[in-house]
């Protein structure tokens, strides 16, 4: 795979800052409609809109779906993928095992392709069948490149291979389409400039100091660290040792850090504010007393990368583009819950009958909306909800009310279970549901008579997984004099600076901001370098990337062990 | 001026759908087939419906069986292997219920039964085409029992197996192909 991406680059590297400026003199203004007479009258931005409709969603101007030939002779429609699924949103194209899927973004099709070095006969002999073999092609115009999308056919007269489908278009829709990838990354993204590329972090609200810094300190050491080697890969550059892997490492990166004072409806101001000042190309991190949804509606709608913030409060939607979150958050605690009982039919007790208890504010409400959806989605009925107001006490013989043989879910905090009074099984619950998350560390508020009734759901990596990892990262922070002052936010922002360091390695000079989550969307799952989860994984558009929650059982005494009951993720 | 090319071209695709098969269409030497002995391990997995399915029982169901590794964001590779699947099931017509076609899914964390029920109405499948999923560890017993591991999703290969009912040996076919060399190869099976 690596040997892949580097020839693609070496390939791209050799069209040269020549030809570079060649194609800023004689490309039109980006948004402009070409004079094409098929676009005449049609608004740039519309143009850009449909070809964007036909891009990534498969649809044509008509409303109808795209209609395409695969592999010679399998007819495909809009519906079932689209030129984004291949050539990923930016354009860069993609690479996956033994497949690489070439750029058609405006700046590289508009210049001649040459693949530079062939491969070594060894290559060639190793080379599995369905590798295509990169060729030499001038720089497209419009016609050509309206012609080799309908025809397969290139400007050098090669064919293409069959795994690029040859696109049946009425000549005014591949009009659109070709002035869509003309403009298709065409241009850097903003916060990019010859030296630098500039990131912001986030602090928004009245967030605990100890936690701002948990967030604040590893980020800005990464930067540092990484802005302390600039000069060495310059120096490799000029000697040419790994020139190619090391050209876009010498990019310094910037920070700043937007503070956001005030109530969460005031955050958005405050952001377009920072942002028109200094526009970023993505914010890293961050951190927030509340809400994500401001910072989330600004990205969004910006078209702004926001990576792995910490927080609590991800919004959850089908739409959301630009807002890479560690994890879906407490919802999948309430998710993996239903799901456990829908698995474990042996548990539901005689009465049959689920209730879930919870505070109206905080974790609670979030966790047992995601328990309700998933029951009624598996088929099962409704919990009955008793719903406990924030500050108000909490009856402590709320169980025995319930009666015996009935489930019960407590997504209650430690102080709050600390409290309750539990009959022994017979007389009480047959079953007892809690949250990890809202435990926190002290899961020994589960009184030891019912630990064997109760399963815990438990979205981090399990204590016993986590040795060698809390090691890395501790040591690291202390060699750095960085206090380990909120251990799971500042693993997550190490996790995040080692991704980091591949993501750019792997971007190159495609400094675009879709091409930055692209990028991250064909990373390998990460797994050594993260502390609070088994896994993170990562697909096109998949924007949540832990994507498990355990449930466990505690054994007795005041330090029990977890054990767990299911895998990190189970249907 | 502009318009003349356009118009060779739209006749150009026309050409494409209604005329010969064009010098780009998938030749045989594109794809390497061998003849291979798996077992299939005993694993359960859950399929589009959130049901439970043993997988020895799909693919020992007494009909000729497919199978491929896909999952749902892949890129390029699982796009073809999946419209080769709509393709052959729409050429099989009436007799689309005598063939099994299993994709397995190798992105188990992401490919819930929502996520693959989606997936395969996207790809307009029609009864008899399952997307499984399940736990790693057996989603990875099954990709080592067809000599088709990967440690990661993105080292993922085009590979795709067919079996006669109740035949011990799979044809393996290591690349992307069309619907005529698919039909091909499924004949060859189908009526050894
Ligand atoms: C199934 C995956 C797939 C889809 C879908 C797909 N492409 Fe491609 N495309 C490829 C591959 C693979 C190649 C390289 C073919 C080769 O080099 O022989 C390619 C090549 C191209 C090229 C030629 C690039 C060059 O440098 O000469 C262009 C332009 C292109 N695609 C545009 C598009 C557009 C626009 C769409 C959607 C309307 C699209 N592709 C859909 C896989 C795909």
């Amino acid at each position: 795979m690596k040997t892949n991406f580097v020839m693609r680059w070496r390939r791209s590297l050799r069209a040269g800052a020549a030809v570079l400026v060649m194609l800023l003199l004689s490309q039109s203004a980006p948004g402009a409609s070409d004079n094409d007479p098929l676009l005449a009258g049609m608004a740039p931005a519309e143009i850009m809109r449909l070809g964007e409709n036909m891009y990534r969603n498969g649809t044509l101007p008509s409303g109808e779906p795209v209609q395409a030939v695969v592999q010679g002779d399998i007819p495909v429609a809009g519906t079932m993928f689209t030129c984004a699924n291949c050539h990923m949103r930016s354009g860069v194209g993609s690479i996956e095992g033994t497949i690489i899927t070439p750029p058609t973004n405006g700046a590289e099709l508009y210049r001649p392709k040459k693949p530079g070095a062939r491969h070594s006969e060894a290559q060639e002999q190793r080379r599995p069948a369905p590798f295509i073999t990169p060729h030499d092609r001038p720089a497209y115009t419009d016609a050509s490149l309206g012609h080799v999308l309908a025809s397969g056919i290139d400007p050098a007269g090669s064919v293409l291979d069959p795994i690029m489908p040859r696109y049946l278009l009425e000549p005014r829709d591949l009009a659109i389409l070709v002035h869509y990838l003309k403009n298709l990354s065409a241009d850097l993204s903003p916060g990019v400039s010859e030296e630098t590329l500039d990131f912001a972090t986030i602090v928004a609200g009245d967030v605990d100091p100890a936690d701002r810094d948990a967030m604040l300190m590893p980020l800005k050491l990464f930067i540092a660290n990484r802005n302390a080697r600039v000069p060495l890969f310059q120096g490799r550059k000029r000697t040419g040792i790994f020139a190619e892997e090391m050209d876009l490492s010498y990019r310094k990166l910037s920070l700043s850090v937007w503070e956001l004072t005030g109530t969460p409806d005031t955050w958005r101001s405050q952001l377009e504010a920072y942002y028109r000042k200094k526009p970023v190309f993505a914010v890293l991190g961050g951190i927030a007393k509340g809400d994500w949804l401001p910072i989330h509606a600004f990205c969004n709608q910006n078209g702004i990368p926001c990576i792995m913030p910490s927080t609590d409060k991800p919004v959850l939607s089908e739409d959301n583009w630009y807002v890479l979150y560690l994890s879906r958050g407490p919802a999948q605690e309430g998710e993996s819950a239903a799901r456990f009982l829908h698995m474990r039919k042996d548990l539901a007790g005689d009465a049959g009958r689920i209730v879930q208890v919870y505070r109206d504010r905080g974790k609670g409400p979030v966790i047992a909306r995601a328990f309700r959806e998933t029951l009624l989605e598996m088929g099962l009925l409704p919990p009955r909800e008793v719903v406990v107001k924030a500050g108000a006490p909490l009856d402590a013989g709320l169980l025995k009310g319930m009666g015996p043989g009935v489930v019960a879910a407590l997504w209650l905090d430690a102080d709050d279970l600390a409290r309750m009074r539990f009959a022994d099984k017979r007389s009480g619950p047959a079953t007892i549901l809690a949250s990890g998350g809202m435990l926190g560390e002290r899961l020994n508020a589960v009184p030891d008579q019912v630990r064997r009734s109760t399963y815990i759901t438990y979205p981090y990596r399990l204590p016993k997984d986590r040795k060698a990892t809390h090691q890395v990262v501790t040591t690291w922070l202390k060699q750095n004099r960085i206090p380990a002052s909120n251990l799971r936010i500042s693993a997550d922002v190490y996790a995040m600076g080692s991704m980091l360091t591949d993501v750019f390695m792997h971007m190159k000079r495609n400094y675009y901001r879709d091409h930055f989550l692209d990028v991250f969307d064909m990373q390998r799952d990460q797994t050594y370098t993260v502390l609070n989860y088994p896994r993170l994984s990562f697909g096109p558009g998949q924007r949540y990337a832990s994507k498990g929650c355990y449930l466990v059982q505690l054994t007795e005494g005041p330090a029990p062990e977890l054990v767990p009951m299911t895998d990190w993720v189970a249907h | 001026m502009k318009r003349t090319p356009f118009a060779v071209i739209f006749s150009l695709t026309l050409l494409l759908v209604v005329g010969p098969a064009p010098a780009s269409a998938a030749s045989s030497a594109n794809y390497k087939r061998t003849m291979e002995r798996y077992s299939v391990p005993d694993v359960t997995l859950v399929n589009q419906d959130g049901k439970r399915v043993r997988l020895l029982d799909l693919v020992d169901g007494g009909k000729p069986v497919v199978l491929d590794f896909i999952y749902g964001t892949c890129t390029t590779i699982c796009p073809v292997l999946s419209a080769n699947f709509t393709n052959f099931q729409r050429k099989l017509g009436e007799g689309v219920g005598k063939v099994q076609l299993v994709s397995i899914s190798i992105d188990p964390e992401n490919d819930t039964p929502m996520v693959m029920k989606k997936y395969l109405k996207n790809y307009l499948a029609r009864p008899g085409w399952d997307f499984l999923t399940g736990s790693r560890e057996d989603i990875d017993r099954v990709m080592r029992a067809f000599s088709a591991y990967v440690p990661n999703k993105m080292s993922h290969y085009p590979i795709m197996f067919l079996r006669a009912p109740r035949g011990d040996q799979w044809v393996r076919i290591y690349g992307l192909i069309g619907t005529k060399d698919f039909l091909a190869e499924y004949e060859k099976v189908a009526r050894p």
